[in-house]
């Protein structure tokens, strides 16, 4: 994991200052509110609903014990003891005090952790795979270059104030589990015949109130080039992007891209690329990259008598259904032979009858995962897309008593990818822009489905459910998208099917009007019922919810619906 | 015209020694300069003085330089002034500024306007005029905001105008502190000056 050197820490601490000052000047009434708005944003703060929301940076979704024990501790300190992972793998707090957030930065800073350019228009937290490093199939390990572009877009002056957010998606793995195809830019490492590594850049993806996927603008970007590469995209969008007034839904890079064409931007981006930046000051030397993957070195990791390591595994796998359960949904394979990568499933659903919201961790709950972070995983934890968090290195061996103190927290649920692993913004709840409350609708979800052999039989099925338009919880990428909208003073939800954020990545079909709040759990199970009527089935395949709707379309499941 | 202050990149008040005079036209904004100058009063004066054009009056509707509005005004100002600046607006075309590095490259002074402090363009701006070779001053006007001091320091730029109200002379947050914020942050430009590849 990237250590903070004397310079970012340094940095950290300025920032910390800064915003002190700059909140202190608009207590005082001498910062504008105009002005302290986009400057608190980029300081990840918020004025929602009840209270302000702070977002904290998790660069890439990596997180020591150390530091989610500390987000534990001010939790309890600033906050109602929880916190909300998200799908951008920050976490976010929804109760703190404005007066108090400086000093709230001030302790993260003391655990090399921020709000910086967590919100606002300007780069965001670059995002990546919750397997990064661990994956046999990998090219590269992602992360150097999530941290070189994290290195880069820190306070990058020329572009803190662009026309709208700008996030950054990287990938070293075929498969694409950080949903690149919907982020302003994605990058997908690959090696070119000669052995090289690169990248194939997409830009202009994005969901909200128009959805677009990205374009590939390079097929193979050699990756000494990375930075001035993404330097010459910033300044074509920060100079070309729209900023006319009214036009803030339009003012993000996949607007630009699709109207001039994804082969004009590039021929724009080429141009000055070409003219300024290639080749320039912001060319990566090999030296560099050797820097960078330093940090991101293998841990000790133990070698096993693999036959020994199987048969222990088998038999606890067969004396124990529940934990059979949930190896086989909440684990996943790891390059190195004796050790799985465990996904910390943080949609417990119902806890003793009550709804916990899909991301959120109490700081109970934090602390215990710091620990058993440290005593199994390297002291280190993930974020995922999908609001889980990962412990990316547990010895085979260790994996039952893992569960069974992951279980005792209400951190075992065996649900990873299926209905109930739902992506859910926090809704009319607690944000200012949502339309519709959306907790309400999970729990009503996770009652109608909270059978699991069902849910097994079912299979993979991602739900995805945003408040608003905006689209936080990526309602257009689910098998399932539910949409809260608001019908005079009343909350009404709109179901997409058949969208996807891999790599075939699409957008899903709405199925027609919206439903009242009381009919979406049944209309779920009315469009599962077509599913499990209509898949094929042959010896050793079941036709997934995806693919079935990919085959059919939607036809069926609108005429079941308001048929 | 409201009371401003033209700072120089230390953040120290250069105002007394600064006699740049903006050329009055209908679209000329507040603060582009401390004093105004009409063009007739400009003809009629007896001394030259620094004297600062609208860029866009100088182009056509195509953004070249032919058939501007005071195109044919321009050799008289030039000769009735001891060095020449331009100010330009943010809804100017970057590829228009790239053609235009001649013109741009005799200019003594170059203030973008900036319209709204969201507006990031002129960010860009400054990187653009530098990368066209544009080694003078370059100052900033309009309504950006003190916070945004240091990271226009950091693209290039040299001086500042600033009104009365954001510098707020009797306040204990001292306008200097604008210029020192964020101390250790790099350019954005060099690959080698990133934390982890500085070696510090």
């Amino acid at each position: 994991m990237y250590k903070y050197n004397y310079a970012d820490q340094t940095l950290v601490e300025e920032r910390v200052a800064q915003f002190r000052d700059q909140t202190e000047r608009f207590l005082a009434g001498e910062l504008p509110e105009d002005q302290y708005l986009p400057l608190r944003l980029q300081n990840g703060l918020y004025i929602q609903r009840y209270a302000p929301m702070l977002r904290i940076a998790i660069p890439y979704g990596l997180l020591a014990s150390y530091q989610l024990r500390k987000l534990a501790e001010i939790t309890r300190k600033y906050d109602k003891g929880y916190g909300h992972f998200t799908t951008r793998t920050n976490i976010q707090l929804n109760w703190p005090k404005l007066e108090e957030v400086p000093d709230i930065l001030a302790e993260l800073a003391s655990v090399q952790m921020h709000a910086i350019q967590t919100s606002g228009n300007c780069i965001r937290n670059t995002t990546t795979d919750p397997y990064a490093g661990i994956h046999a199939e990998e090219i590269a390990d992602p992360r150097p270059y999530c941290e070189i572009i994290r290195q880069w877009s820190t306070f990058h002056p020329e572009f803190a104030f662009l026309p709208r957010k700008f996030k950054i998606a990287v990938i070293g793995t075929e498969t694409d589990r950080a949903a690149t195809q919907v982020h302003d830019v994605g990058l997908h490492v690959k090696k070119n015949d000669a052995g090289e590594l690169g990248f194939e850049v997409l830009v202009g993806g994005g969901l909200g109130r128009i959805p677009v996927l990205g374009k590939v603008i390079n097929d193979f970007l050699p990756r000494e080039h990375l930075l001035s590469y993404l330097d010459a995209i910033l300044r074509v969008y920060n100079l070309h992007g729209r900023r006319d007034k009214g036009s803030k839904y339009r003012s993000r890079i996949k607007i630009l891209v699709d109207t001039l064409g994804g082969r004009e931007f590039a021929k724009l981006v080429d141009a000055e690329w070409e003219a300024n930046t290639k080749d320039g000051p912001l060319t990566l030397t090999d030296d560099n990259f050797a820097t960078a993957t330093s940090y991101f070195s293998e841990p000790d990791y133990k070698t096993f008598d693999a036959l020994q390591v199987q048969s222990e595994l088998q038999q606890q796998l067969a004396d124990d259904k529940d934990f059979a359960n949930w190896y086989q949904q909440n684990t996943v394979a790891h390059k190195i032979a004796g050790y799985r990568a465990v996904v910390i499933s943080l949609k417990a659903g119902l806890v003793d009858g009550k709804y916990v919201p899909s991301g959120d961790v109490t700081d109970s709950q934090m602390d215990a995962l710091a620990d058993l972070a440290d005593e199994y995983s390297f002291g280190e934890l993930r974020g995922t897309y999908q609001q889980n968090l990962v412990f990316a290195d547990i010895e085979t061996n260790k994996l039952y008593e893992l569960w069974q103190q992951l279980s005792d927290l209400h951190l075992a649920r065996p649900n990873i990818n299926t209905l109930t692993d739902m992506i859910v913004c926090p809704g009319w709840d607690y944000c200012s822009l949502a339309n519709a409350t959306t907790h309400n609708i999970a729990e009503q979800i996770e009652k109608q489905f909270s059978d699991l052999d069902y849910l097994y039989d079912l299979g993979d099925i991602r739900l995805n459910m945003s408040g608003c338009i905006n689209a936080c919880a990526h309602h257009h990428t689910g098998d399932i998208g539910i949409l809260g909208v608001d019908k005079k003073g009343e909350n009404w939800y709109q179901i997409s099917l058949g969208g996807n954020s891999s790599n075939d990545a699409k957008l899903g079909k709405i199925l027609g009007r919206s439903v009242p709040t009381e009919a979406v759990a049944d209309t779920i199970q009315q469009i599962v019922d077509v599913y499990v009527d209509l898949r094929a089935t042959t010896d050793n395949d079941v036709e997934s919810f995806g693919e079935l709707v990919e085959r059919v379309g939607i036809d069926p499941f609108k005429e079941k619906v308001y048929g | 015209m409201a009371n401003h202050h033209i700072l120089d990149s230390q953040g120290g008040d250069i105002s007394a020694q600064d006699n740049w005079l903006a050329l009055s036209t209908d679209t000329l904004p507040g603060g582009i300069a401390l004093s105004e100058i009409t063009l007739l009063e400009l003809l009629h004066r007896q001394e030259k003085p620094e004297v600062i054009v609208p860029l866009a009056d100088l182009l056509n509707t195509e953004g070249a330089l032919a058939g501007g509005l005071m195109n044919e005004v321009y050799e008289l100002i030039v000769q009735h002034s001891s060095h020449l600046g331009v100010w330009i607006t943010a809804d100017t075309d970057a590829d228009v500024l790239s053609k235009l590095s001649e013109l741009l490259l005799k200019q003594t002074l170059i203030v973008i306007h900036v319209p709204k402090f969201a507006d990031g363009r002129g960010f860009s701006f400054v990187q653009t005029l530098r990368q066209l070779g544009y080694k003078k001053e370059i100052r900033v006007a309009g309504e950006f905001g003190r916070d945004q001091i240091a990271y226009l320091l950091r693209v290039g730029v040299d001086s500042f105008v600033l009104s009365e109200h954001d510098i707020h002379p009797d306040s204990k947050f001292h306008i200097e502190q604008a210029f020192t914020a964020l101390a250790s942050s790099y350019g954005g430009r060099d690959a080698s000056a990133l934390p982890m590849f500085a070696g510090a």
